[in-house]
């Protein structure tokens, strides 16, 4: 495949990821973790446990 | 009565004549007619030439051994949908700095098209195929030694006196092992005009060649060698520039696209409703925080940004837990976001990095209903500590603040976009020139030298 054909294969992707994911943001932001929470059904709060677990808590930052 | 036979639409293919030669007895196949000028014994290297009467006559005797060359004498191939047969060999070479650059030049014929030059570079392992030029070029007044022929322009690569260094075959002209000639070399890739100039007993002799860049691979399938053809090195005198094949497409292409990346731009930042959703700022770190809000257009895909803050932040760090739960599917999605501060001096020179402010931008987020959960978390090691207005000193975080903001503008595919609609053909621009400079590495006229 030649130079030009790789540039127009290319620009015309990323103008299409400009049409169709610029507002939407799907593939160039950041990954957050995803997962199903449950409703505890006699409080119906919110319960971390299921499919997504939030351990929270597990920044270990600074210097 | 006999039927007549039908009539011959096509004369029958020209048969070749053979002879043997008169010094070695060796057969020796004659197959240019009458532009034969200097036949070379493949198996003596005896010199023959035609008589008046057609017949051979032994000019010189030679007992030399036969060389393989890159190809066979009477190998026939089809070059650009013409059969040719390899009637000559002549190998040549020059000296340039005490390095001797050889070549092999094998003399096609076809009776219906004539004779047409197959080079082969030993050196770099490039060839090019030629053929003799139906006029003589125009010497133009430039810097840079350039002629004109048939409206391109050929400029000057390289100046070297041709040496014969060994010959077999039929030629068209009288070859001698040890004839010189001054060759010059002008290119305009993939095509090159070469001029040879000799001077022999009747007087000086000036030959223009026209040549053209022949893949190695075409020139082995054409003649149908076995195996594969001697590799290439570096970049043959005439090898077309890949970059520069279509550079002109390429450069308007460009402006088009820039265009359409303005317009394309500028819809998708139009097409936002960028809205802040949750502003608080002054909150304790003591407890999590828990709030429901509304993101973007139910059911609609967004990108939002979260804000983290904390105040004051010296030496110190702040991180958040968060956690946005959709109400209505139960999906959630869970990141982290920090800020943190720090700096110094360090060695006489000081230094900071970290921002007391922190963003995460996440995208595919879909409208509706959310809870958001945020558990703070902060350096504690100068809390209640009296020397935090110490230059230098840690100064812990006592409140922090956040901000989500939907449908914000992703600048990032917008750049994207830009720096592969403007960087690709600059990336080009400088990769032909790089192949270039290769190329003239090889000339009179090596950068640098």
């Amino acid at each position: 495949m030649n130079f030009r054909n790789v540039y127009w294969i290319c620009a015309g992707l990323v103008l299409l990821l400009l049409v169709f994911d610029g507002a939407a943001g799907s593939l160039l932001t950041f990954a957050p973790d995803r997962g199903k929470v449950a409703r505890d059904p006699a409080s119906g709060t919110i319960r971390s446990h299921g499919t997504f677990v939030w351990f929270g808590g597990g920044y270990q930052g600074g210097k | 009565m006999t039927p007549e036979a039908p009539k011959k639409l096509f004369r029958e293919e020209a048969q070749a004549e053979s002879v043997k030669c008169a010094s070695c007895g060796g057969p020796i196949a004659l197959h240019s007619f009458g532009a034969m000028q200097r036949v070379i014994c493949p198996h003596c290297g005896s010199a023959l030439e035609p008589t008046h009467s057609g017949a051979l006559a032994l000019l010189e005797t030679a007992s030399r051994k036969h060389q393989p060359s890159v190809l066979p004498l009477h190998a026939r191939g089809t070059l650009e949908g013409i059969e040719w047969e390899i009637i000559g060999i002549c190998w040549r070479r020059c000296v340039v700095d005490g390095i001797a650059y050889p070549w092999q030049e094998f003399l096609l014929f076809n009776p219906y098209r004539g004779f047409r030059w197959l080079i082969h570079s030993n050196s770099d392992g490039h060839w090019t195929l030629g053929a003799n030029l139906d006029g003589a070029p125009e010497i133009l007044d430039t810097s840079h030694h350039t002629v004109r022929f048939k409206d391109r322009r050929y400029r000057h690569f390289q100046r070297a006196n041709a040496v014969v260094t060994y010959v077999e075959g039929e030629f068209t002209w009288e070859v001698h092992v040890g004839d010189t000639a001054e060759a010059n070399d002008f290119v305009a890739p993939p095509h090159g005009l070469s001029t040879e100039q000799s001077s022999g007993p009747d007087g000086a002799e000036l030959n223009f060649t026209l040549q053209q860049h022949i893949e190695a691979s075409t020139v082995w399938k054409a003649f149908a060698q076995p195996g594969k053809p001697p590799r290439t090195r570096g970049i043959g005198a005439l090898q077309p520039n890949p970059w520069r094949r279509h550079r002109r497409q390429i450069w308007l292409s460009m402006l088009v696209l820039f265009g359409l990346w303005w317009v394309l731009s500028d819809h998708v930042a139009a097409s936002l409703h960028t809205r802040t959703v949750l502003d608080e700022q002054n909150l304790g770190f003591d407890e999590p925080l828990s709030r429901t809000l509304t993101i973007g257009r139910t059911g609609e895909p967004t990108a939002i940004e979260f804000i983290f803050s904390a105040d004051p932040l010296d030496n110190a760090w702040a991180y958040a837990d968060v956690m946005l739960v959709n109400l209505a599917t139960e999906e959630a999605v869970g990141f982290g976001v920090e800020a943190s501060y720090y700096h110094g001096v360090d060695g006489g020179e000081s230094w900071s990095e970290g921002s007391s402010r922190g963003a995460v931008t996440l995208g595919n987020v879909i409208g509706g209903e959310y809870l958001l959960q945020l558990q703070p978390q902060r350096d504690t090691s100068s809390l209640g500590d009296a020397s935090i207005f110490a230059l230098g000193a840690t100064r812990s975080p006592t409140s922090f603040g956040i901000t989500l903001i939907e449908d914000v503008h992703l600048t990032r595919y917008s750049v994207l976009a830009l720096l592969v609609i403007l960087g690709l053909p600059m990336f080009g621009s400088l990769m032909g020139w790089i192949f270039e400079r290769r190329r003239w590495k090889n000339s009179d006229y090596a950068p640098g030298s």
